[in-house]
């Protein structure tokens, strides 16, 4: 995995957003962490080609429930936007509802992560993260 | 009926010469008298008026009435006798079957098709007949000396009347519509052509009368039958106006199986064979019509219930997910104050923390709790043949080495049951019995005996036991009978849950340091319900 990858955290809950940043650096997840809080921000910064933007973020991290609309409908604009399908998108929601892991994974999520109530379970999840980004970029 | 004057009249004046039509058509089939017809179709049209427009057009049947005999005898007098009981018959016929027997719904249930019979087709045609024949006799236009057959003959008539003409008048003045398929109305046609095929060689009198020929009449039933089951009373109804006319018209040519020497003796075959065919075709189609709006609102109600189940499965989920959210909140950031000035922080406000997350942690138990309970709402659906002593084992295996010895006594038998439930009651059984076990020897004890028509499981622990007001309570939702700990209240209405759910009782025996005894009830295979009818349709 490079270490300069920038990932994409999509949330609207700042203490979800700071579980997941706590647990990378636990984890010792170096790469950039960009967060954040609705899926038009998401839709801009993905969009938004100049220079001070970056890098495009190699991973997105997504959240289901957004303050503007569900993240599947985000998940499915990221899949017919022929510059953003490639990105890997892993789902990240405290939803366990069958019928939404079987809605992600058909709109091309790459990984579907509930979130957990423990902290240390977080750092879990987020390992289990890595193993899903390595899964994607491996040939 | 309220209606508007006008058409008040006009509808009065149609039925009038409807009336009168169909009475001069009636009394060119008599045969005893010539005011005293075998079949009266006029009673069926009266009764049926009154039933759909309303009582209130019995001037128009009087007047027909009157209009109809003094055309045929010529005395006004005995006419107007005669309109009076046949305007009578169907006022009071009516009044009978709207109180009695569901007005002009009463051929939707097969009750109401017989007491419409009993009130409509038999009782009150005594009236008509009675004043008319009395009539008759006190004008001279009929002996009394024949006032016997002629009573009975006009009985008769209005009876099989009611009975066969009014049915169909009511049936199609409700519900005019044809909407068959091609299908429908292909069987239709050939129902309607096998009929007059039938009809026509049982009664038309052209094969050679001996006596196999009687039995011929008999065909006609499987014929309404076969309409009763696959149509509705309307068409039953048609179908036995169509042989009714056929066997009329046979017996009055003198062909057919009825005709004897007596003339009165062939109009009551006549009489019995149409009485017989009615009532059986039409109280049979009530069956079947009733049966179909039985399946009908069952079918609606599975759904609803299916709906329903949705909808409280998706009010759990989301339930579970926005309380979740919050809590998440509150813990995290317990952790993160911990995380970040532990050090800074004095030793009470550390131990504070630390009771928010343990009460967070007890919190997000409870609501695992509530959404295991839901998810259990289609318990005892899919039985399958278990050893339950094999279902035992796993469960003992899948919780790991114990810190309280385990020990299984008695025959385990073969059940039928829901095997991940099953396993969910030894579960919650075994794992509640550990953590309530005694500090002495620390033992379980799971066992088994047969007991009539069931199996009795028992897990026993060795613990500190029930008082008798917690044991009441014991098996309700987020009842734990001890501190707050690991189970979050809901083990045991679980437990309690699945095994009733499969035709078991479940009860706990318990004396304060004593130790306590949960049982369950299975009942053995044979003297379950069959398994198929467990099964749930669609």
């Amino acid at each position: 995995m490079d270490r300069s990858t920038p990932i994409l955290h999509v949330e609207d809950d700042p203490v979800d957003a700071g579980n997941l940043r706590r647990a990378f650096s636990r984890c010792g997840i170096l790469n950039p962490l960009r967060a954040v809080a609705s899926r038009a921000d998401a839709l801009a910064l993905l969009r938004d080609r100049s220079a001070e933007t970056g890098p495009r973020p190699g991973l997105i991290l997504l959240d289901l429930s957004m303050p503007d609309g569900s993240g599947l409908d985000l998940l499915r604009e990221l899949k017919s936007d022929p510059e953003l399908r490639a990105i890997p998108v892993i789902v990240v929601t405290a939803s366990e509802h069958a019928r939404d892991r079987r809605s992600a994974y058909e709109l091309g999520a790459a990984g579907y992560v509930v979130k957990p109530i423990e902290f240390e379970r977080f750092v879990g999840a987020v390992r289990t993260l890595g193993q899903y980004w390595a899964l994607c970029e491996s040939p | 009926m309220q209606r508007r004057p006008r058409a008040r009249v006009a509808a009065g004046v149609a039925l009038a010469a409807v009336y009168f039509a169909a009475g001069k058509f009636g009394l060119s089939l008599a045969l005893v008298h010539a005011s005293a017809s075998a079949i009266w179709p006029p009673s069926g049209i009266a009764l049926a008026a009154c039933l759909v427009l309303g009582r209130e057009v019995w001037p128009a049947i009087f007047a027909a009435a009157f209009l109809v005999n003094v055309t045929t005898t010529g005395n006004a007098a005995s006419s107007l006798g005669i309109a009076l009981g046949n305007t009578l018959e169907p006022v009071a016929g009516a009044w009978l079957v709207e109180r009695f027997a569901a007005g002009a719904r009463a051929f939707e249930r097969p009750q109401d098709v017989f007491r419409f019979v009993a009130l409509a087709g038999l009782a009150s045609p005594l009236l008509s007949a009675t004043l008319g024949v009395t009539s008759l006799c006190l004008f001279g236009l009929a002996s009394w000396y024949s006032f016997g057959g002629v009573w009975f003959t006009w009985w008769l008539g209005d009876a099989g009347g009611a009975v066969v003409v009014a049915p169909v008048l009511i049936l199609w003045a409700q519900d005019p519509r044809i909407d068959w398929d091609r299908a429908h109305l292909a069987e239709a046609l050939a129902l309607l052509a096998l009929a007059i095929a039938v009809g026509a060689t049982a009664f038309g009198g052209w094969l050679e009368p001996d006596e196999a020929m009687q039995a011929l009449g008999l065909l006609c039933l499987p014929i309404a039958i076969w309409s009763g089951f696959r149509f509705g009373p309307r068409e039953t109804a048609t179908l036995v106006v169509v042989l009714s006319a056929l066997a009329a018209w046979g017996t009055h040519r003198g062909a057919g199986p009825f005709p004897q020497s007596a003339e009165p003796a062939s109009l009551l075959l006549l009489q019995v064979f149409l009485g017989v065919i009615a009532v059986s075709a039409l109280s049979l189609a009530a069956v079947v019509a009733e049966r179909q709006r039985t399946l009908e609102a069952l079918a609606r109600h599975a759904e609803a219930l299916a709906r329903s189940n949705a909808e409280l499965d998706e009010f759990a989920h989301v339930v579970s997910h926005d309380l979740k959210a919050p809590l998440r909140g509150i813990k995290s950031l317990a952790t993160w104050v911990v995380e970040d000035f532990a050090s800074a922080l004095p030793a009470e406000a550390l131990d504070h923390l630390a009771q928010i997350r343990q009460r967070a942690r007890r919190m997000s138990q409870l609501i695992d709790g509530v959404l295991r309970y839901s998810r259990i709402g289609a318990v005892g659906a899919a039985g399958e043949r278990l050893d339950s002593r094999a279902v035992l084992d796993e469960v003992v295996e899948s919780l790991g080495p114990l810190d309280a010895a385990l020990r299984v006594e008695g025959v385990f038998p073969t059940i039928d049951y829901d095997r991940t439930q099953l396993a969910q009651v030894f579960q919650n059984l075994i794992a509640n019995a550990i953590q309530h076990r005694g500090p002495t020897t620390g033992e379980v004890v799971v066992s088994c005996r047969e007991r009539a028509g069931h199996f009795e499981f028992s897990v026993r622990d060795d613990g500190v036991g029930i008082d008798e007001i917690a044991q009441r309570r014991i098996f309700r939702m987020f009842q734990a009978a001890g501190p707050a700990g690991e189970t979050a209240g809901v083990g045991l209405a679980i437990v309690k849950r699945i095994v009733e759910a499969h035709a078991g009782e479940v009860s706990v025996e318990s004396r304060p340091g004593a130790g306590a005894t949960f049982r369950f009830t299975i009942p053995k295979p044979e003297c379950a319900r069959p398994r198929g009818s467990s099964r749930r349709d669609g």
